[in-house]
């Protein structure tokens, strides 16, 4: 046999392999549609804004929920599902010596999930995310009062993150389509820098609020919170 | 598949990477305190300087909203003052830097900003000042060493001095750098002479205080060398300290007064023929006159052609009246011991026609009466043209409503109320205000109708109506520290802000014109404008 003829001979096996591989999966896939996941991660923000609510080049800790189905299989390699997300972000630090700050990023997105079904244990995929970031940032003030400023700035996400499915490890309570899944993922979010004009809040007690002077808003700056980020996920598929 | 895989996950570890190494460091500026020099009022601006961050930050109080403008100045700003005179600048004088790990050496230098936000001006002065002079009309400015202050340099030569031009620009004759000629001493305070006529010409004249000396510099001519003037002989060990200086334009003649001294030294600057370009066209010709014991002002009385010195001497419990041409002196009992004078014209009991008058009181609890004396024929009236009126208490202090006939006193006492009294001029009554406040930090404003009180930490700002001696009072959201009038634009009336505690920044903006809570507005935290710009806004 010449190598030609072997060589076509492995790659003929190996996509036949691959073949039925994937039909395997994609009928898993196809039998747990849905997911649902919490997430832990960090992010890297490369921008100096940010080092105002931070103290060190430690990356501040990212929390998330998402929840997602498969909504279409293309071939049988490819299935393309949605997402919808939440994710919480926060990092505090103390700025010329004196005022503590703090930064609550709160991002909502919809996601466009494309998964490769190589495997029916281990599946690549690629994400990308549209939504909106809800920047919190307080400093607080000599004197005990906080500024604070609030601003929805749009955002997107773009990353690739690998896979790792259960087998039906709950057929035997009677939940055949359940499994675990484990990923984890890389990328970059692109976060619209955003103008942060800071003013004390007014106080809960409505009289006091009410009796209040007027007071004139104070612009910080613009944050930009784009980061590249690490995020891993604990999967329920069913 | 394996094509597949290593294609993504290149992709995603270059994403990690990128983002563990593009990780920035923290902008070395957070990590610096917010210390900034207090406020300066320039037309309808205050501006704060940030040392740390070398930067002016001019708060523009004129609109409806406030607006805040940033402006580099040079590294180690240690003194920020209102410049003299008409011209409406602020005058930020800065130490430089002698070099650090990441931070080049840099000269000291003087920066004049416009309130208007028009390019600042600045002059090299060099060496690392720390004090700084102007004479009246903000022509002329001396930076300086004030004594006691450490130079932070490995060298320094304390009496040096950068004689500065303000109405011209920077260049290699402005400022002028040169060294004061030193009997062992350092400056301790400039003060300039108004316009002085010396061999037919007016000049002004910088008067450098020294310990036992004082050193005239011509500002006319920056290039011509000092006179150094010693009041003491070299072997005199007192510590006779210059602390008050006048100048009788007219006739020539500088006073000077010290501390340790129980004469007064009268320098009357003679014409000279100059030896040539470079040498100067006076001399001073020094006269020491016995002022009483422990002599703590002096003013000038009189016209030019019969100009004479006022003095009054607490130890001696008298004033004097000294021809310093005649070299003569009559000497005035006091019923209360004085240590301070107010020159005023106006009406008496006795004489509805306004004349030149002097109060004479003694301040900080000398005395608890005050001494009107009637400068008409002093010399030869002596004792019988002085009149004591005796108050309830001894006087802390006095603030003079020269536009009133009047004068407020301080009596800077803990109680409750009764702090403050009337002293009308004219009739030479007094009448008590009930006061929770002392008048300590009273500010007049600009068309001086009113004068302000803002008792640290209160949260009212108090004012007294000049016109009707109406007290009135605005409750703030927060307690403040200090109050500044500011002048209106173009005749409209002005803003005054009161100043609230935190190293953030915080005023309240009072509108002159409506002085109501309703019209007050508040500003929190302009320090901080552009934070997130860091060392780069």
């Amino acid at each position: 046999m010449n190598p030609r003829t072997l060589t076509a001979a492995v790659a003929s096996l190996a996509l036949s392999a691959l073949g039925t591989s994937a039909q395997a999966q994609r009928t898993s896939a196809a039998e747990s549609p849905w997911s649902a996941a919490i997430e832990v991660g960090s992010v890297w923000h490369h921008h100096t804004s940010h080092t105002a609510f931070r103290h060190s080049t430690n990356p501040p800790t990212v929390a998330g929920l998402s929840f997602g189905r498969d909504v279409a299989h293309l071939g049988p390699l490819l299935t393309l599902a949605v997402e919808a997300a939440w994710t919480h972000e926060g990092s505090t630090a103390r700025v010329r010596n004196t005022f503590p700050t703090s930064l609550i990023t709160n991002r909502l997105h919809g996601g466009l999930i494309a998964r490769v079904e190589l495997w029916r244990w281990l599946t690549p995929y690629v994400r990308l995310t549209v939504g909106a970031a809800h920047l919190n940032a307080s400093v607080e003030g000599s004197s005990g009062d906080t500024l604070t400023a609030t601003r929805w700035t749009p955002q997107g996400s773009l990353g690739a993150g690998l896979l790792l499915t259960s087998g039906q490890w709950f057929r035997g309570v009677g939940w055949p389509r359940g499994k675990l899944a484990i990923g984890v993922e890389g990328g970059y979010q692109y976060t619209l820098p955003a103008a942060l004009d800071a003013s004390v809040p007014a106080p809960a007690d409505e009289a006091a609020a009410a009796d209040r002077l007027p007071s004139q808003t104070v612009p910080l700056g613009t944050l930009n919170a784009s980061a590249a980020y690490l995020r891993i996920t604990f999967n329920v598929r069913f | 598949m394996n094509i597949l895989r290593l294609r993504l996950l290149p992709a995603a570890l270059g994403a990690l990477t990128l983002g563990l190494t593009a990780c920035p460091d923290r902008d070395p500026l957070f990590d610096t305190s917010l210390d900034a020099l207090p406020p300066v009022a320039a037309a309808q601006t205050l501006t704060w300087v940030d040392r740390a961050a070398a930067v002016a930050r001019t708060v523009d109080l004129s609109g409806a909203t406030v607006l805040t403008r940033a402006t580099p100045v040079g590294r180690d700003p240690i003194l920020a003052v209102p410049r003299a005179g008409a011209a409406a600048e602020v005058l930020v004088l800065s130490r430089g830097s002698r070099g650090e790990r990441g931070v080049p050496t840099a000269p000291g230098t003087l920066h004049a900003l416009s309130p208007a936000g028009a390019a600042p001006r600045t002059y090299t002065v060099a060496s690392p000042f720390n004090a700084l002079a102007q004479n009246a009309d903000g022509r002329f400015a001396i930076a300086y060493f004030r004594a006691g202050a450490a130079s932070e340099r490995l060298l320094s030569n304390p009496n040096q001095i950068a004689v500065v031009d303000l109405a011209a620009a920077h260049s290699e004759r402005n400022p002028v750098l040169r060294t004061v000629r030193s009997f062992g001493g350092v400056p301790n305070e400039v003060v300039f002479s108004p316009p002085m006529m010396i061999s037919g010409t007016a000049r002004t004249l910088a008067v450098v205080l020294s310990d036992a000396y004082v050193t005239l510099l011509d500002l006319a001519n920056p290039a011509r060398p000092e006179i150094s003037v010693r009041l003491t002989l070299p072997e005199d060990p007192r510590a006779v300290r210059p602390t008050q200086v006048l100048f009788d334009g007219e006739q020539g003649t500088v006073y000077v007064r010290a501390a340790a001294s129980n004469d007064v030294y009268a320098l009357r600057l003679v014409p000279v023929t100059p030896d040539g370009p470079q040498a100067n066209d006076f001399r001073p010709s020094i006269n020491q006159l016995a002022a009483g014991l422990n002599p703590s002002d002096m003013a000038l009385i009189g016209a030019a052609a019969e100009r004479k010195l006022l003095v009054v001497s607490p130890g001696s419990r008298d004033a004097r009246v000294i021809d310093a041409r005649a070299n003569t002196t009559v000497t005035i009992p006091l019923d209360a011991a004085a240590t301070r004078i107010l020159l005023f014209t106006g009406a008496s009991p006795r004489d509805p026609m306004p004349a030149a008058r002097a109060l004479l009181y003694g301040d900080q609890n000398t005395s608890a009466a005050v001494s009107f004396l009637e400068l008409t024929d002093i010399t030869a009236r002596r004792g019988q043209n002085v009149e004591t009126v005796r108050l309830p208490r001894a006087v802390g202090a006095l603030l003079p409503l020269p536009e009133r006939d009047a004068v407020m006193i301080d009596y800077a006492i803990s109680e409750a109320a009764g702090q403050i009294s009337l002293l009308d001029l004219t009739r030479r009554t007094v009448s008590p205000i009930l006061a929770e406040v002392s008048l300590a930090g009273a500010r007049f404003d600009s068309d001086r109708q009113r004068l302000w009180v803002a008792p640290r930490g209160n949260t009212r700002v108090g004012w007294v109506d000049l016109r009707t001696f109406s007290p009135g009072e605005v409750r703030l959201d927060q307690p403040v520290f200090g109050v500044v009038p500011l002048p209106g634009p173009m005749g409209a009336a002005g803003r005054v802000v009161a100043l609230h505690e935190g190293a953030e920044g915080a005023l309240t903006l009072l509108d002159a014109a409506d002085l109501r809570r309703e019209t007050a507005r508040t500003v929190r935290g302009f320090l901080l404008e552009n934070l997130l710009f860091g060392a780069a806004r």
